[in-house]
This record gives structure tokens, sequence and C-alpha cells, in this order.
């Protein structure tokens, strides 16, 4: 593993292995091809954007790294292991935790039970003590709703445990589903525009959350349309247009490519300040 | 030859009234969402009217429309009166109740309207015709005619008119549909009127051939409803087609192989169909391993990391509030309890060998077979319509280990309720992973398929008249001859169900399970096991039917095939749906509540003479009606811990309302309170 490396300077393609590794990868939706051939790397510890203009196939790219889709062809890795043709709560349990683009809410469960969700994963009672409510399923659910508690205050928002989540505004909402994810105890987590409908203090706090979260050692894949966040976070960055790669490299690098400016940016007049949004 | 196509040709005849059956089910479900049961008791009423009106003075072509005209009002009637007033209150389910409780009212009304005997009439044009060597029935044009211009009419009107497409949109969209200033309520009453006219349609024009009796539409609503499912509820075309192939396969099959099983072969044909379509699908299992490169089982996690220690102020804060939620009110089993001792009480009261008695012993072997129910429908969400299936496969093994081999009768409901999983687990396998109103069908065509067998297999389950002669079940001192001992049995055995069923639901099976209803792919990402648990719930509500058919079994002395028919899954249903769906105890108050009613309405309309059951059915469908307008989410849940909660939050959130803004404390500060709609907006335009 390499060591904390959110603060690498950018440029910094982390020497070892990658633990999410894809290659190749294509989807097809009947005759249109949403995804054509796309690698994507995420290292331990490092920040992986993933950048593009609206319908560039970033969220399907998520959905096939998460097991959500099936991709027409290509290989997707984890530690060296293929995930394809895995359901995604197989997914996550060997490690790769993700953010929805629109919040799950889970309506019927209060954001502190959504929470316990994951935590089911590490529990250590049966199936058959949970029908007869034994000593340790109670301990389970104690403990459960504990880290569940832990996990919340890590984003700042542990006193609206007992809230449903529909009554959250949207910025908690999202940090809600970066508080589920990360309580899977992940190696790497996929997180889909997370600081979409975020006001700036809001995504400043987000931006420090994800860099966290890098440090401690998981692999973080950024999927946003915020720029400014894209440009303060991360390490490689990933263009899609139409499907296609067409750039990777560091954030400055990319921004300075004259391919994305012209796919994605249009005329960039500031480099990093234009935030685009609603493309 | 000829003889092949004389039954391909009168399986197209029946096929066709399926096809317009099953027509009427797609295009009211399309609009409004609402999965009409009644459909069959349309035909049914349309016969009715055409076999009544055909006299010599009247001209037929009058009394065709006639017959339309009245079940499309009947038709509305049913849209206004029920649908439009709960729709988007009851849901999918409780909609598709209602309508079966419409069908049990037009059954009751048509029983004492025009009696019990079965009606038909001569052809509209008496004589035959040869086709390809069969002989036909000039009737047969009419029928074929009829449902080729009905499906020509419904094509062009979704595919080529604005009003189709506008109709289609309330379903898919309705609030984007109202948006668009299209009239929802217009709509609907247009889709049921042309759901019902087809129905009426098809049933006065069909008469010739066949007979109609009051309660001839369950079945051909049945075949309809298969025939639209696997059209999805969205293709008029594969409705129609599916129709005519259900009713060909019947001809075919009943003519060339065997007529006692004649319907083996199109549940069996059907069951397939759905299972292969799954399989072969795209994303399904054969799709899935052909793309999988991957070898060996899943690793272990390989390390579980504490990412980040958490601030310990707030986990305090919220530990003092969290432990707030988690301990429920003392008096949150209230409801329950009142329940439960007043059934613990009823035998106290109630003479042995009373109506009353048996009535009661019923009403609790079925609550405890509606707990599972409610276990596999409300937590589950999994609409099965095979429960019966499995009280039947526990109650036959029961029957048979302890009458045909004397096996103690303990071991032997042991036995039965282990056939029962076993069985559950298999119909779980195979059918869970279908959607929707498929898994409703493949269920139900494997209690179908059970049905024929058990009255088939004379030799080995005794057919119609059953195994006889079951020996008594003793405990202690109690033995299951008597019917208050076998009560007691019986009472212990739902409480255990309950107790399961209790824990399950606070269990993390329950809780996945409520976020897999809510939201699946969210879910499945937090490492849910969606099928698992599903299949996990099927097959404990599963051991709770079988337990309920063992016990059944001792009750009765005797397994007969009528007791737990498809009849016994719609009460079960509907008691499930009445209690409420999505409470514990939901499957035991509605069978209380129902059961006592019907208990009541029968013997106060015992003294009426021969009309009683006349009355019975027409206050049955009723009741359910009602039942299910007033109490709309169930009695049960209308009463639960969570709406009281619910009140009693609002009573002290409006006294609180002052500190509330201010509660959070910093730590929640900026995220809270500053993350409105108005500021999202703000920073999605800057």
């Amino acid at each position: 593993m390499s060591a904390p490396a959110a603060t690498t300077p950018a440029g910094g393609v982390a020497a070892s292995e990658p633990l999410l590794c894809a290659r190749g990868l294509i989807k097809r939706f009947g005759g249109f091809v949403a995804v054509s051939n796309v690698d994507v790397d995420v290292h331990a510890g490092h920040i992986t954007a993933m950048i593009g203009p609206n319908g560039a196939g970033k969220s399907t790219v998520i959905n096939l790294l998460s097991g959500a889709l099936l991709p027409t062809k290509g290989s997707v890795t984890i530690g060296g292991q293929s995930i394809v043709g895995r359901g995604s709560h197989e997914v996550a349990r060997m490690g790769v935790a993700r953010t929805f683009q629109t919040p799950r809410l889970f309506d019927g469960l209060s954001v502190g039970e959504s929470m316990m969700l994951p935590r089911a994963l590490f529990a250590k009672s049966s199936y058959l003590e949970c029908f007869v409510h034994s000593p340790r399923t109670r301990k389970d659910e104690a403990g459960g709703w504990e880290s569940a508690l832990d996990w919340l205050s890590f984003v700042g928002l542990a006193d609206v445990a007992e809230m449903p989540m529909s009554a959250l505004p949207v910025g908690s909402q999202r940090l809600v589903e970066v508080a589920r994810a990360l309580a899977l105890e992940p190696d790497i987590v996929l997180l889909d525009e997370p600081a979409a409908g975020l006001d700036h203090t809001e995504t400043e706090r987000l931006a420090r959350l994800i860099e966290q979260i890098a440090q401690s050692g998981i692999g973080v894949l950024l999927v946003e349309h915020d720029m400014h966040l894209v440009m303060s976070v991360a390490d490689t960055v990933v263009v899609l247009d139409a499907g296609v790669c067409i750039a990777t490299g560091t954030a400055t690098a990319v921004s300075e490519d004259p391919t994305v400016i012209e796919a994605y940016l249009g005329v960039v007049n500031d480099k990093g300040a234009g935030e685009v949004k609603d493309v | 030859m000829a003889q092949v196509f004389q039954y391909i040709f009168s399986g197209l005849s029946s096929g066709c009234i399926f096809a317009l059956i099953a027509l009427g089910f797609v295009i009211i479900a399309r609009v409004t969402g609402v999965y009409n049961f009644a459909q069959g008791q349309y035909m049914m009423v349309g016969g009715m009217v055409m076999a009544s009106t055909h006299t010599d003075k009247f001209p037929i072509a009058a009394s065709v429309v006639l017959s339309v005209v009245v079940v499309a009002l009947v038709a509305v009637l049913q849209e206004r009166f029920t649908v439009s007033i709960v729709r988007d209150k009851v849901g999918v389910v409780g909609l598709a109740v209602i309508s079966l409780g419409v069908g049990v009212l037009l059954e009751g009304l048509a029983l004492i309207v025009w009696g019990k005997n079965a009606r038909s009439i001569p052809s509209f044009e008496p004589g035959t015709f040869t086709l390809l060597g069969a002989h036909l029935d000039n009737q047969t044009l009419w029928i074929w005619g009829a449902t080729l211009v009905s499906l020509v009419l419904m094509l062009v009107l979704f595919q080529r008119t604005t009003l189709g497409k506008a109709m289609r949109a309330c379903a898919l969209n309705p609030t984007a549909a109202r948006l668009l200033g299209i009239r929802l309520d217009r709509m609907a009453i247009l889709a049921f009127a042309i759901g019902g006219g087809l129905a009426g349609l098809v049933g006065a024009i069909a008469l010739p051939l066949t007979s109609v009796s009051w309660e001839s539409g369950v079945t051909v609503g049945l075949v309809g409803f298969i025939a639209a499912a696997v059209a999805g509820f969205d293709r008029p075309a594969v409705a129609v087609a599916a129709g005519l192939g259900l009713g060909v396969v019947e001809n075919v099959a009943a003519g060339e192989i065997s007529s006692s099983y004649r319907q083996l072969f199109v549940y069996g044909v059907l069951l397939v169909y759905l299972l292969v379509r799954d399989v072969l699908g795209e994303g399904g299992f054969v799709a899935r391993v052909r793309l999988a490169r991957a070898s060996g089982g899943l690793r272990q996690r390989r390390r579980l990391r504490r990412a980040v220690s958490a601030g310990a102020g707030h986990v305090a804060l919220a530990r003092a509030s969290g432990d707030r939620m988690r301990r429920e009110p003392r008096w949150a089993m209230l409801l329950p309890l009142v329940l439960l001792t007043l059934m613990a009480l009823a035998p106290l009261v109630l003479e042995s060998g009373s109506q009353a008695m048996s009535a009661a012993i019923v009403i609790l072997l079925s609550a405890v077979a509606a707990t599972g129910l409610t276990l596999i429908l409300g937590l589950g969400r999994m609409f099965s319509l095979g429960h019966a299936g499995l009280v039947l496969i526990s109650g036959y093994t029961v029957a048979i280990l302890t009458v045909n081999h004397a096996w103690n009768p303990w071991v032997a409901l042991a036995v039965g309720v282990l056939l029962a999983v076993v069985g559950a687990f298999i119909i779980g396998w195979l059918t869970l992973r279908l959607q929707g109103f498929n898994l409703a069908i493949a269920t139900l065509a494997i209690h179908l398929i059970l049905l024929v067998f058990v009255t088939q297999a004379t030799s080995f389950t005794g057919g119609e008249r059953g195994i006889v002669g079951v020996p008594a079940l003793k405990v202690f001192s109690l033995t299951t001859e008597s019917q208050h001992d076998f009560y007691w049995i019986t009472f212990v055995a739902l409480l255990i169900c309950l107790l399961v069923a209790r824990n399950l639901t606070k269990s993390r099976v329950g809780r996945s399970l409520r976020a897999v209803g809510s939201e699946q792919d969210g879910a499945s990402m937090l490492g849910v096991n969606a099928f698992r648990m599903k299949l996990m719930v099927f097959v404990i509500g599963g051991a709770m039917a079988g337990l309920a058919g063992g016990l059944w079994v001792f009750y009765l002395s005797l397994a007969a095939p009528e007791n737990w028919g498809f009849a016994l899954t719609i009460s079960l249903v509907t008691y499930v749906v009445v209690g409420g769906l999505t409470n514990v105890y939901g499957g035991v108050v509605g069978a209380v509540v129902v059961g006592a009613v019907q208990y009541l309405v029968t013997s106060q309309t015992a003294g009426l003479g021969e009309s009683s059951s006349e009355y019975e059915v027409l206050l049955n469908g009723a009741f359910l009606i009602i039942f299910l307008l007033i109490f709309r989410q169930g009695i049960a849940v209308a009463l639960s811990v969570e709406r009281v909660k619910g009140y009693v939050a609002r009573i002290r959130r409006g006294k609180g309302a002052l500190r509330g803004p201010t509660e959070g404390g910093p730590s929640a500060g900026p995220m809270v309170q500053t993350g409105t709609a108005g500021s999202a907006v703000a920073g999605a335009s800057r």
C-alpha cells in the first residue's frame, strides 16, 4: 500500500498496483454506445476524479465498476479479482462502496437505521439467532447503532440519526450517503457527484472529508461537475467525452489539454475557476 | 389431423375470451396502474345481461350493445367509488384486493338478481362451417371477429391517437401527465369504461358457445390475468397472443393428452416460460455466467479499517438521543395485546361444538398462515399468490403420513412443516428473481399445479374426497379431538409465530428488507443480499403456512383439496391487506376482524332461509371494500406504534418548535442549517 497520498503533489500516480483496475470497458444500450473502451485505475489512498460533460458516460462507468450494470465487454478487477458478473452486494462485500447521484433515502428507515445496513456485514450472530433475538443479536444491534453514530459524527451529522432521511436538506443527504459508504469499511469509495446541490461552505467541507478519506488509505473515485472541487483534491483526472476517454493526467495537465478544453470546458477563460453545471 | 385442427380452432375460441379479458386488464393497468381482478366478473355480468335480454322481441345487436354499456357502467362506478378515492393511498396490492372485493360483490349481486342456475343462449346465426376439416359453430366467427376488431381498435387508439398517448402517460408518470394538462380522472374513467366494455362484449358474444353462472367469472379472470401478466400489463398485442396461446394449449393438451390434467399444461407452460425468460434474459443468470470470468469464491475481506475516529462530543450527544429512539414506548404493544387477550379468552365463552367455536378455530388457523403471509407480502414485498399451496403441502404430508403410514402425529407435523419449508425454498429459489406480478402468477401457477395433482392422483391423495381419518394430536392432557384443546394448541403456535415474526422484523433482516423494498439498488450497494433476505423471509413465511396446514388437518381430521384452494389465498391476502401489510400483527388483526364480521354476517343472515349464502357473498365483498376504504394502510397500521408515535411527535413538535433549530448545536450547524432548497439552488446556479 502506498503511504497516505492525498497530499501527494500533482502527477503522483502511485507506483503500487492499482486496487481497482478496469480495462477496455464497453457498455452498449441497444445501438447506443454509452462507454467505449475506457480504462480506470484507482489506487489506495489516491483520489482519481472523472469529469466530462453530461452524457459522457461517467455514471455508467460507476455503475459498471460497482456491479450495478454488466459491461458488454471489458474487465474490472479489485485486488486482482474479477467482479464482472457479480451482484452489487458481492462487490460491496469485496470492498467497493459507492454513493448515488440521487441519494437513496430509504423511506421507512431513519438515518441511523439506514447507517446500520452496511454494518450487518460485521454482525456476529447468525440469522437463526435473529429469529429468537438472542443476546448476541442484541449485542450486534447495539454495536451497529454505535458505529452508525460514529460514522455519522465523522461527517458531522450525529444528531440527525433519528430523523427520516427525506427530512434532511440535500447537502446533508449526500453526506449521509458518504457516511453510509464508509460504514462498509471499504477499500474503495466511488462518489457519484457528491457536490451537486451543495453550497460553497458545504463543498469546502466535502473536499476536506474526501481528503481525509484518502489519507486513511481508501482509494477514491470522484465523479464530479464541480471543477473547483476536482482541481483542489484530485491526484489524477480522467476526462470522458461521449463515452471515450480523451485525457488522463494531473489536474493541471488535464485542464491545459486542448482536447479537453474543446470538448468539455468550451472556451476556457480562467482555468480551474469555471464551475460547469447544468451544461 | 382434422382432430388437431378441431382442438386448435376451439382452443382459439376460448383463447379469444381470455384474450379480451387480458386486453381489459392491460388497458386498465396501463392507464390507472390498477390490476383489476373484477375483470372476470365483468364478463359474467355481460353474459348475464345478454342471457336475460335475449328474447324474440329484442334484436340481438341491441342485447349486445346493452351488455357492453351495462358492464362499462359498472366499471366506471367501480372507478368512481373505489379507485378514485384510494388511489395513491393503498398501494398496488391494496387496489388489487379492492378489485377482488368488487368482483365478489358483483357475484353476490348476480346471485341475487339472476339466481344460481347457469344460462346460455343459441348462436346468433345457428349452423356450422368447416375449416381444414374442423367443424365449427358459426358463432366462432363472431368471437374471432370481435377479438380482432377490438385489438386493432385498441392498437390504433394507443399508438396513433393523442388521446391514447395521453392515457398511457397517466400510468407512466401521473404527476408529469397532470402538469401537461391531462385530466387523470377522465382518462381513468375512460380506461375502466373500455376495459369493462370489452369484458361485456366478450361475455355477450361468447355466451352461445359457453354458459354463464354467477361464479363463472373467476376462472376466466384468472387465465386472463395470466395472459395479461405475460404481456407485462403493457403490450395489448402480446396480451391477446398470450390469451389465444393459453386457450390453444389448454384445448390441445386436454384433447390429445389428458383432460383431467388439462390445466396442468397451461400452468406448466406458463411457469416454464416465465422461468426461462428470466434465466435467458438480459442481465439474467446465463448472461452473468457467460461474462463472469471470475474464479473462486469471494475472498474474505482483507482487513477492517476504522478509518477515522469520531469526535467524542458528537457521539455522546448522538448516543443520548439514540437511546431514546431505540426504546419503544411501553404501551406500544397495547393493540396486539388487547386483541391477543381477547383471542385467548374466547374459548371461555364459546361452547364446544358451536358454530362460533368452529369459526374461531378457522380464524385462528388462518391467523397463523396470515402471519407468515404478512412477512412475505409486507416485509419482503413479494406478491405471492401461492400461500395456500404451502398450507396444502404440509396438510397433505401430515394426512398421508398419519393415515397411510401410521406415523406419530408430532413427527408427521414436524415433517409437514419441514416439507413446507423445503417447498417454499424451492418455489422461492425459482421464482423470487421474478419481478412483481410475474412472481404472483408463478406462485399461483405452482399452487394450481399442486391442486390439480392432489385432485387427480387419486391413489396417493384420495382425489376430491381427500384423506380421511387423521388421528388426534396429543400434548400433556390436551388432545386435538377437543375443540377447546385444539384452540389452545393453535393459539400457542400463533404466539410463537408472532414472536418469530416480530424478532425477524426488528432484526437486521427486517431492516435490510425494508431498505430493499424502498430502494433495492441502494441497499445492494450497502452489501444487502436482497435475494437471500427475500428467500429467507419467504421460507419463514412458508414454515408458518406449513404449521397452519399441519394443524388444520388435525382439526378437520381430513385433508381435502377444497380446503386449501385459491379461495384460501384470497382470504389470506385479504386478511393481511385489511389488517395492515407493514405491521407484524397485520395478518392476525385482519383475520380476526374480517373473520368475525364474516361469521356475524353468516349467522345473522342464516334466518333468511335459502337466500342466506347469497347475502353472505354480497356482504363479504362489500365489507372487503369498506374496510379498505376506511383503513387504507390497514387496521393494525392505523393504530400502530409508528402512527401513534407520529401523533405524539406532532404534539411535541408543536410545543418544542422554538428550540428546534438551535438544538442541533455547532457540530451539525452548517450542513443542516444552510443546505436548504434555497441555497442548493444558489449553489447550482453559481
